[in-house]
């Protein structure tokens, strides 16, 4: 095959192949390749001529109603066209489908109501399992991408970040990877015109362009040498902030703006696919001062590319090898290797994954319960049509043809569904991508691509034959014989059975959705339960970040003691307090290596990685996190002399076991600086709900501050009403300071639920969904079982039978159904359920009550569903229904 | 339908080869159709028109020799014949008889 020159579309030159035979299949190809090359020629887009190709190849498809000459098909031998007579028969099932569809209307709507709203609730799920499990990330090769991962099995930390000094030895060292990047989160206050604003970015190193394969949308990207300390300060920033800060005007690259209160150079844009990795609006580059680095410093990631032809695991050795040359060469290393994870592994983190597989396993029930429910419509409709079905094999039909007619009426329905759904999907898919809580997925942009059309018609396809195989059976298996000797009597014995089959399956679906359900919702009312260590209500926050340039030393320490004075004097404010990162904040994240001396449960010399935060006197009240032993910090520590600590219980208990932690002292681990336990507090939940952190309590009168710092305000009443007062109190302290991340407490904790509550939300909509259709299908089932024996009832209730004794005749026969549906739903649920374990949370997946629960209410749900036919049949007039005869 | 009429698409078919002399090719009909009338007709429906006329002896064919941009595929090569010509005088002919006279009332609605 030449290359370059584009080819006709392959798959549409299959179909014409298909059609035609010998030599008219050589002469036809060879007319439509020649079109082809000629509109190419003549500067046709090759799309333009694909598509004028695949017109003509279907356009062939379609039969001729009159053929060729019988005499020339036998001069030329073998008939010309092949399939002429399939696709004739094809279309004659469709157009027989469509007199049939269209006889019924509004039955036809409910079928295909039903199915489009399963295929929709599909497509929609299966875009987010596309976008985030499915999609490729965005990067050059990214299946050779790694992160590069510090990792210590005695501190069980299988996966930390990286410190600078190890990065630069790796990249030195590792013969492994094609190239290595690394890069850091950081804070930003960005002055343009006079007015400040704070965004959120990083710290790169001039390789992570090329190593991702990313290249910038205007300007360049960093250079080697724009890290070197000293070097000119260099910024890139981020699409949007280019779009709405500077017009998209190319003029920005060049200009010089203000980054941290010092005038920088901007000399690019970045893409939006380095967003998934180092999200924010703007960069500058990591510079590597290796002089004052400290080597377990764990803050930045390193990622690299493996060399062509290296797997992971011949790269993983290799770094296990690098890591042990390195902890030879420094002691401080020991403990400490590297591991090495793939990107998909990377973004994709596990409890994400297993709640969209939930949520499409989900879904797939519903739709699953969606044909058993079309199925068993399609049998009551057959019922009907019985004698024309037996007419037909009379006359010579034969069981395959009978069959594909069946078929073709249920794919026509389904195609006709599912396109409905897409079109629903089409509709939903934005609107859920605009209302899902930001940062929920790791991806930006849910979007309906060609895979996830490519799904909804699968789908459909399968989900027809899934509904029309079971009444294709049944028309197939009839005879003239048969239908006439039950000429007008009611149902045969199998018939009635798949019924019940399916009703029993539908229920046993929907009783696992519920299941499921029930557990989430649970999980979630205990997540709002939870003791999170701190009271959130009435406490407003806020993020300042003090520019290093105008706030050298210990100035930035003296602006926040002001602001503190000035904010607790404020009307409505009951206290205040300062933190270098409060919990689900947005604020720094820090953990470093602790050790102690003296007796302690963890082995001589063992530093444990251990969140410490920087916070000011009063911060414990504000947040009203208790204080258990000994005493806060007080203004007086400010005194450089007196080097305190507070810690967490949890911290306490990790360090000196029982013992009495007050008057013993923490030392990080590069520092030789003893610091002494003053105070013991209770523990806070500080980035996940579901559990605790041990933390340490700096003052920050000792430490100093870091950009940017969150501020925590107490109210008397509603906190947002102090703001305007409180934007007043730094604008006077410093007007050209942002107040930036404005929220309540309240806010921060109910946007950490939010996945949770995502989860369960979703599961209970399927669920009610499924509930529904399973409660319509057991009524059918049983509505139709009572038409079919109006008249023995009618005979019975003639020979004296009571009303309540039919009644209870028809309630037995739906529940009985019921019942099975429901036990055998349990006891799959239970089954199933340990894959729900990382998703529940203060309760166990197997919690009878839960079961119980779905249980009577399924019960419930399926004798209301028997209610409606029985109570018809308790009613029946013996006298009407023997007339019938 | 009589076993002498020739219909519409036929005489198109017709006069298409008239007008592009011994040798057309079933894509060339094709394009002159289109460039004529406008109506784009499928390979499948050309072949098969010919293949009516063919059996009528109306046309003759031979096969063509492969070339490159037909991915070195053959091409069947069309003429109509002495009595395909005949045919199509005549119903050229009818037609017009139909329609002399009326080219007023023809342009006026």
């Amino acid at each position: 095959m030449k290359s370059g020159r584009p080819q006709p579309p392959a798959l549409a030159r299959r179909l014409v192949a298909w059609r035609f035979t010998g030599e008219r299949q050589e002469i036809v190809l060879g007319d439509l390749e020649e079109a082809f090359t000629d509109a190419l020629a003549a500067g046709d887009s090759p799309r333009r001529a694909s598509l004028r190709y695949w017109r003509q190849a279907v356009a062939s498809l379609s039969p001729r109603r009159r053929r060729a000459d019988p005499a020339f098909e036998a001069m030329l031998g073998a008939p010309t066209d092949r399939h002429a007579g399939v696709v004739d028969m094809f279309l004659n099932d469709f157009r027989h489908t469509g007199r049939f569809l269209t006889k019924s209307p509004w039955w036809t709507m409910a079928v295909v109501l039903t199915i489009a709203l399963a295929i929709g609730a599909n497509t929609v799920v299966f875009s987010v399992v596309n976008a985030v499990m499915l999609r490729p990330l965005p990067f050059e090769r990214p299946d050779r991408l790694v992160w590069v991962a510090e990792r210590n099995d005695r501190l069980n930390l299988p996966t930390f970040a990286a410190s600078v000094l190890n990065y630069a030895g790796w990249k030195d060292q590792a013969g492994s990877f094609e190239s290595m990047g690394a890069f850091g989160f950081a804070t930003f206050t960005l002055t343009t015109d006079g007015d400040p604003e704070q965004f959120a970015g990083g710290q790169l190193t001039p390789s992570l362009f090329s190593v991702l394969g990313l290249h910038p949308v205007a300007g360049r990207s960093f250079a080697e040498g724009d890290d070197r300390p000293g070097s000119a300060p260099v910024v890139m920033i981020s699409d949007a902030l280019w779009r709405h800060r500077f017009n998209r005007d190319p003029s920005t690259i060049g200009r010089h703006v203000t980054v941290n209160g010092v005038d920088v150079t901007v000399v690019g844009v970045a893409p939006t696919s380095l967003a998934p990795l180092s999200g924010g609006d703007i960069w500058r580059p990591l510079t590597m001062d290796l002089g004052r680095e400290m080597r377990l410093n764990h803050w930045i990631l390193a990622v690299a590319r493996l060399r062509p032809g290296v797997t992971l695991a011949t790269a993983q050795t290799d770094m296990d090898g690098v890591a042990r040359n390195m902890s030879q060469q420094y002691p401080e290393l020991r403990d400490w290797g590297v591991r090495l994870v793939t990107f998909h592994d990377f973004f994709l983190n596990p409890q994400l994954g297993t709640a969209l597989l939930m949520l499409l396993c989900a879904v797939g029930c519903v739709l699953l319960i969606a044909s058993a429910n079309v199925a068993n419509l399609m049998l009551a409709r057959s019922a009907s049509r019985r004698k024309e079905m037996a007419v037909r094999v009379a006359l010579g039909a034969s069981r395959r043809r009978i069959v594909r007619q069946v078929l073709a009426e249920s794919l026509v329905l389904s195609t006709i569904g599912g396109a409905t759904g897409l079109a629903l999907a089409t509709w939903a898919i934005p609107a859920i991508d605009a209302v899902l809580p930001p940062n929920i997925l790791p991806v930006s942009g849910v979007q309906l691509d060609v895979t996830v059309v490519a799904f909804a018609l699968a789908l459909s396809i399968a989900t027809g034959l899934l509904f029309g195989v079971a009444p294709a059976w049944r028309a197939a298996s009839l005879t003239l014989t048969d239908v006439m000797k039950r000429a007008g009597r009611g149902s045969t014995g199998d018939r009635k059975r798949l019924g019940r089959v399916l009703a029993a399956t539908q229920l046993a679906l929907a009783t696992m959705l519920l299941v499921g359900a029930g557990l989430l919702t649970q999980s979630v009312l205990r997540l709002q339960q939870v003791n999170l260590g701190f009271e959130p209500e009435h406490v407003l926050t806020f993020q300042l970040a003090l520019p290093a340039a105008r706030y050298a030393d210990n100035r930035g320490m003296q602006f926040y003691q002001q602001l503190m004075t000035s904010l607790r004097a404020t009307p409505g404010v009951s206290s205040a307090a300062v933190s270098s990162g409060i919990p689900f904040g947005a604020g720094n994240y820090t953990t470093t290596p602790i050790a102690t001396r003296g007796p302690s449960p963890l082995p001589p010399d063992a530093a444990v990685p251990t969140p410490w935060r920087i916070v000011s006197p009063g911060y414990f009240k504000t947040m009203r996190i208790p204080l258990m032993r000994g005493r806060e910090f007080e203004d007086a520590d400010g005194v450089p002399t007196a080097d305190v600590v507070i810690v967490s219980q949890a911290t306490a208990r990790r360090f000196w076991g029982d013992g009495d932690p007050l008057g013993r002292t923490l030392h990080r681990q590069n520092d030789r600086r003893e610091y002494t336990v003053v105070g013991v507090v209770g523990d806070v939940r500080h980035t996940v709900l579901r559990q605790e952190s041990p933390t340490i309590y700096y003052a920050s009168s000792l430490i100093g501050t870091l950009p940017p710092m969150d501020i925590v305000v107490r109210t008397d009443g509603d906190p947002t009403s102090v703001l305007p007062l409180i934007r007043q109190q730094v604008r006077q302290l410093d007007a050209a300071l942002p107040v930036s991340t404005v929220r309540t407490m309240q806010e921060w904790v109910s946007t950490n639920a939010a996945p949770s509550r995502l989860n369960a939300l979703l599961m209970v909509a399927f669920a009610v969904v499924a509930l529904l259709i399973a409660a319509i299908g057991i009524y059918g089932v049983l509505a139709y079982s009572v038409n079919q024996r109006t008249q023995e009832i009618g005979l019975r209730m003639a020979l004296g039978a009571q009303r309540r004794g039919v009644l209870r005749l028809i309630i037995n026969e739906g529940m009985k159904v019921g019942a099975l549906g429901i036990a055998i739903g349990l006891v799959a649920a239970f089954g199933l359920s340990r894959s729900l374990a990382s998703l529940v949370f203060g309760v166990t997946v197997r919690d009878p009550w839960t079961y119980a629960a779905v249980a009577a209410t399924l019960g419930v749900v399926a004798l209301a569903a028997c209610a409606i036919p029985a109570r018809r049949a308790s009613r029946v007039d013996p006298i009407v229904a023997l007339r019938q005869e | 339908m009589g076993r002498h009429h020739l219909g519409a698409f036929e005489q198109m078919l017709l006069y298409a080869l008239v007008r592009l002399g011994p040798d057309a090719s079933g894509l060339e009909i094709a394009r002159l159709i289109e460039e004529r009338t406008g109506r784009v007709i499928s390979p499948g429906a050309i072949y098969a028109g010919l293949d009516r006329l063919a059996g009528r002896k109306l046309v003759t064919s031979r096969l063509g020799e492969p070339t490159p941009q037909r991915g070195g595929k053959r091409r069947r090569l069309y003429r109509a014949t002495a009595a395909g010509v005949a045919r199509l005088r005549t119903a050229h002919q009818a037609l017009g008889d139909m329609a002399r006279g009326l080219q007023p009332k023809l342009h006026s609605s």
